[in-house]
């Protein structure tokens, strides 16, 4: 009985060792351009009676001036303020009034609006994304409540959380010329120190339709859509200058900077972080395979090792910055209690000169597949999720449709892609080390 | 619906005519909805196999992927000593069986790319559907035939001790402890708190008998979601779940929870903190079999529960204290509670406690107009539509029905029960849920920043202080004949005796600090005439130095030299005797020296001395109770507060003095001055102060 429940198992396991053959549902979507140069893309799902009206803006904090960092992040709490036609406060009243709820995102290359709402609310969501896109409420009474807002998110999220800064410490390390190397909540002496003229600048020059697009998922009957976005979008003007977009080339790193940040925290943490190639390169691809690797499931070559085997973490991650311009690859350890630091950095490069020395075998990189397949099938699972990969495919790639063929970029890298680049980007010299030590640590 | 859109598109065609944006009033006022879409709870499925297990199914194949979700309705009890046994024994119960160990389950589950996790009422595996059977067999190999190794036990344990020692830096970890243990007790189920000591007293047959004791299929729900048929559902609940044997599982008693009576302050400490974490709670019954419980729902959502709510506009929108409040009633069978919560700047800690109470009785007192309870009542309809997006939603709601014993109908006509809600009713329900005269406020923040401005809530008027895990810190008795008086010649005698201190005419210090700068040294020249040298430099940069001597003075600072206002003066000799201590009962300088009780300093018992300088500044000093040594200064001033620890005395020509000093408050990261030199009555003192 127990030989013939392990021979199942195991068969179970083998057995399905084929290529990625699945197809994921397709996602069918229209796209076009508004005169404005606002892009358009429309998904139609009648399965629940709801919709998600989203617009993404190319701006994010590497767009912002250097004296003036945090404005990108700033506006999307400033843009809640209200407009010409919606009064402060109301923003937030009129999408909770019709039954939808909202959020917003920003990051170092763009800002993020959406709001879901009952399918009959779509002209509502299109009337204040217009509005938003047309006349914000951009003030001096908004800019002053929003400010201590933002301080308070900073404490929250930044000065008040165990390792709440390791993002911000470790791109400032890494960056030394290009915008990435200030954090996206950005300086809140900057954000003091602006006076209105700067904000109604930021406004002018990057809310504008040839930035953005207008991403509109659910439960829509595109013909009809169609003409309400003409009707709220159309008349927007487009923007008087070109965009700025930074050309700064963060030029290759010296050699290894190590450094030690002292936090509010218990228990150590290591921080390697690589540079990498920008996202929808090939190499990009072959990167978030070997992060995958290393990180991603028990059996992971990190968590396998780190804190199961030797229990010297309670945590190993790895997550790959891939964006518009050089990204990171972070690798990061929590150490267990009693662990120098050390010790875990050392297991860290140990598992990464593997990868460089020896292929992975077929099965594992079969494993590895196998996961990319399933992270894959199992997004676009709502309209909000679908709205918003469509606008990235579109504004990062231009190439919307990569909602449905992107796992062919995955596919196309091989075991011999993730050994190269393994070897080209995870060196000693492309990289930063950081120790969270605790306070008390301090010499 | 068509006809509508033609006289729509109509209307565009004669606004881009006009061409000129700013006559298009139909801005002006927001769009009228089309009528509302009919919200309809899609099927679900039950069934129940021999052994008693019961299957919930709701199919959807818009992804092609299935979950299993196993709970086991396990009676609530305590954990008691060992709190935490039972969420270790649902790790530890994943990590082997007779045929696997913990590395072939990682194996197999990554290699088809699915998610499985074992907790300690059940356990969730997700994958592909065409997976699904390699996911079952190892759960069902997990269920029935664990090991429970003893060295992966050993392995949880060490992560879940680290867990602990990680969360004492956590004010939400910090809030949830104290909460619930306050709320409940700590003899409750939901009362117990995970600590070394408690991870410690759990052995591995804790975990076994637990599993064996409460894990039977009688007592237990299979919930499937996601791209398999009935067919199908029934087959593989009956193949993998079919031979679990049932059996009989231990009713317990419930549990008493005692209701605080009046407002009871409770502060826990975390010095450094850069934000008070607050919260008003209370244990409260409230259930979902509730005959009110949409009607408590929907209170709770118009104060806490929605960005419009009443807490987020006032302590986010209008006063901007925090980044966002929350609060509402959270049903439980056994017992619910009410919690409104939020993080603030420390500064603003005792009036965001003001205004939460503030709109908990505003609740209690004023009708709500028809056009908030209409707005609240939307939001709500729109949002039970949002939720219906994801297929775990309707499996919730089959399995709340059973589990609660809910009417078949109960979430059908959810909506319908809802809208019928009136001012009344509301007005009823918060009478009813909201106590703001019986109820714990707890503060996870800086003690020396807010504790003292939170006595004023408290029904004794006083704050009791609790560590991170919910205990009670026992106020140390303040021994007989103790004062003021004898605290500081107590210390005055620890460093040298009055006689010899009296003799220090002028003390020279040099001090240094590593920042994250470099180096930053620090000169320092106190006087018995109060005449007075500080200097802070750089690898011999100065950024800043002032000299005052008699009623002249004058500060240099980034290559300027300007003279001292005589405000300023009188402001630096303030500080400038070498052992201010002499002097505090001299009423010229300090107006009131008062001993204020026995608090803990790092762990050790101190004398807190409250102090109102003539000039107006605040002091709280400490004083060990054991050596009589100053601990910690505290001075508060306009601009806000420093606090000053003193650490590690050494002799210096037969006084004591401390040889580090650490600093912080009032600037981004705190420094540790080291004492690099002392000269007591330097040789040519007058020179010092040109």
């Amino acid at each position: 009985m127990q030989i013939k429940r392990l021979l199942s198992l195991v068969l179970a396991v083998f057995l399905y060792a084929g290529s990625i053959s699945a197809q994921a549902n397709k996602i069918n979507f229209v796209e076009y351009d508004l005169d404005n140069g606002l892009h358009v893309i429309l998904h139609e799902d009648h399965s629940t009676p709801i919709v998600t009206v989203s617009v993404m803006y190319h701006v994010g904090s590497k767009n912002e001036n250097p004296d003036r960092t945090g404005f990108a992040h700033f506006f999307e709490h400033l843009l809640f303020e209200g407009s010409e036609n919606i009064d402060r406060g109301e923003f937030f009243k009129i999408i909770e009034n019709a039954g939808g709820s909202n959020n917003a995102n920003t990051f170092y290359d763009r800002t993020y609006y959406y709001e879901t709402l009952p399918s009959n609310h779509l002209e509502t969501g299109l009337w204040l994304e217009s509005e938003r896109m047309l006349q914000a409420r951009v003030d001096i009474e908004g800019v002053e409540t929003q400010r201590e807002v933002v301080k308070e998110e900073r404490r929250l999220r930044v000065d008040n959380q165990p390792y709440g800064s390791l993002l911000e410490e470790t791109m400032k390390r890494v960056y030394k010329e290009h915008p990435y190397r200030w954090p996206v909540i950005g300086s809140m002496a900057h954000l003091d120190a602006a006076v209105e003229e700067d904000y109604k600048q930021f406004y002018a020059d990057f809310y504008v339709p040839e930035n953005a697009v207008l991403s509109i998922a659910g439960d829509l009957d595109i013909k009809s859509a169609k003409v309400l976005i003409d009707k709220y979008f159309s008349t927007i003007p487009a923007g008087v200058k070109t965009v700025y977009r930074p050309s700064i080339v963060e030029p290759p790193m010296q050699g290894e900077t190590r450094d030690t940040v002292y936090d509010n925290i218990q228990l150590p943490a290591v921080i390697q972080a690589y540079r990498i190639p920008s996202q929808g390169t090939a190499d990009a691809y072959a990167v978030e395979m070997l992060s995958t690797l290393l990180a991603v499931g028990n059996s992971s070559r990190l968590s396998k090792r780190a804190v199961d085997q030797e229990q010297m973490a309670v945590f190993a991650g790895a997550f790959p910055l891939a964006m518009e311009d050089d990204g990171v690859l972070i690798n990061y350890g929590i150490a267990n209690m009693g662990v120098d630091p050390a010790d875990l950095e050392r297991l860290y490069d140990e598992e990464v000169a593997k990868v460089k020395e020896q292929l992975i075998s077929e099965k594992e990189f079969q494993k590895l597949q196998n996961q990319i397949e399933n992270q894959i099938l199992s997004a676009n699972a709502s309209t909000a999720g679908i709205a918003e990969s469509l606008a990235n495919y579109h504004m990062y790639f231009g190439d919307t449709d990569l909602i449905n063929s992107e796992i062919e970029k995955y596919r196309s890298v091989t075991r011999e892609d993730i050994q190269r680049v393994a070897r080209k980007y995870l060196d000693f010299e492309n990289r930063v080390v950081l120790y969270y030590l605790p306070k008390g640590q301090r010499p | 619906m068509r006809i509508k859109n033609i006289i729509l598109a109509l209307g565009i065609s004669l606004c881009v005519s006009a061409n000129v944006f700013a006559q298009e009033d139909f801005r002006k006022n927001a769009p009228k909805p089309g009528p509302a879409p009919s919200i309809e709870i899609g099927d679900s499925e039950v069934f129940k196999l021999d052994n008693g297990l019961t299957v919930v199914l709701v199919e959807n194949n818009k992804l092609p992927r299935v979950s299993f979700q196993l709970s086991v309705d396990v009676p609530d009890f305590s954990e008691g000593e060992k709190a935490g046994y039972v969420n270790i024994a649902g790790d530890l119960m994943g990590r082997g069986t007779e045929t696997m160990d913990k590395a072939e389950i990682d194996e197999s589950i990554d290699f088809i790319g699915a998610s499985f996790q074992t907790f300690g009422s059940g356990m969730f595996g997700s994958s592909l559907s065409k997976n699904s059977d390699e996911l079952l067999a190892i759960m069902s190999d997990v269920l029935m035939y664990p090991v429970f190794p003893e060295a992966e036990f050993e392995k949880i344990k060490k992560a879940t001790l680290s867990g602990i020692a990680q969360a004492k830096n956590s004010p939400d970890a910090i809030m949830s402890n104290v909460r619930r243990t306050l709320v409940y007790g700590s003899d409750h189920p939901f009362g117990s708190v995970e600590t070394e000591e408690s991870i410690n007293a759990i052995s591995v047959s804790d975990c076994k008998s637990y599993i064996d004791m409460f894990f039977k299929p009688n007592i237990s729900y299979l919930v499937i979601v996601g791209d398999m048929n009935l067919a199908d559902a029934k087959l593989a609940a009956k193949k993998y779940f079919g031979d679990w044997e049932q059996g009989e599982v231990p009713t317990l008693k419930p549990m008493r929870v005692e209701r605080p009576e009046g407002v009871n302050v409770v502060f826990v400490d975390q010095p450094g903190a850069v934000q008070s974490t607050v919260a008003v709670s209370y244990p409260m019954d409230y259930s979902l079999n509730a005959s009110d419980y949409i009607t408590g729902s929907l209170m709770s959502t118009v104060l806490g529960g929605y960005f419009g709510s009443r807490l987020n506009q006032n302590l986010r929108e209008d006063k901007a204290y925090t980044y966002g409040a929350r609060g509402g009633l959270r049903p439980n069978k056994l017992i619910g509670n009410f919690v409104a919560s939020a993080s603030v700047r420390n500064e603003v800690s005792d009036s965001s406690i003001t205004e939460m109470l503030y709109e908990m009785n505003q609740m209690i007192n004023e009708p709500l107009t028809e056009e908030e309870l209409s707005t609240v009542k939307n939001f709500r309809t729109g949002n039970f539509a949002i939720g219906l997006e994801n297929p775990r939603t309707i499996a919730e709601f089959a399995l709340n029905i059973i589990k609660y014993d809910l009417d078949a109908d109960f979430y059908s006509n959810y909506l319908k029960v809802m809208n019928a809600i009136t001012v009344e009713d509301m007005n009823v329900a918060a009478k009813k849920y909201l106590k703001t005269d019986a109820c714990y406020v707890i503060v996870v923040g800086n003690k020396s920043d807010v504790a003292e401005s939170l006595t004023k809530f408290d029904s004794n008027g006083k704050v009791d202080y609790y560590d991170a895990y919910g205990k009670l810190i026992e106020d140390t008795k303040m021994p007989l004949n103790v004062d003021a008086n004898t605290v500081i010649s107590d210390y005055l005698n620890a460093i040298g005796g009055k006689e010899k201190l009296e003799q220090v005419d002028v003390l020279e210090m040099s001090m240094a600090a590593n920042t994250e700068m470099g180096e930053l040294e620090f000169y320092l020249v106190k006087s018995k005439s109060l005449n007075t040298v500080q200097k802070i430099s750089m690898g011999g940069m100065t950024f800043m130095k002032m000299v005052v001597n008699g009623f002249d003075g004058y500060s240099e600072g980034r290559g300027m030299t300007k003279d001292l206002t005589p405000m300023e003066i009188s402001d630096a000799k303030v500080d400038a005797a070498p052992f201010s201590e002499l002097n505090y009962f001299n009423t010229e300088q300090y107006n009131s020296v008062k001993l204020a009780g026995v608090e803990k300093v790092n762990e050790e018992d101190a004398y807190r001395m409250d102090l109102v300088r003539t000039d107006g500044a605040s002091i709280t000093e400490y004083y060990s109770i054991a050596t009589s040594l100053k601990l910690r200064k505290v001075e508060t001033a306009e601009q806000g507060s420093i606090t000053l620890d003193y650490e590690v005395y050494k002799d210096f020509e037969g006084i004591l003095l401390p040889t580090i000093v650490k600093v912080s408050g009032m600037m981004p990261t705190p420094i540790e001055q080291n004492i690099k030199s002392v000269v007591i009555n330097p040789e040519n003192a007058g020179d010092l102060f040109k």
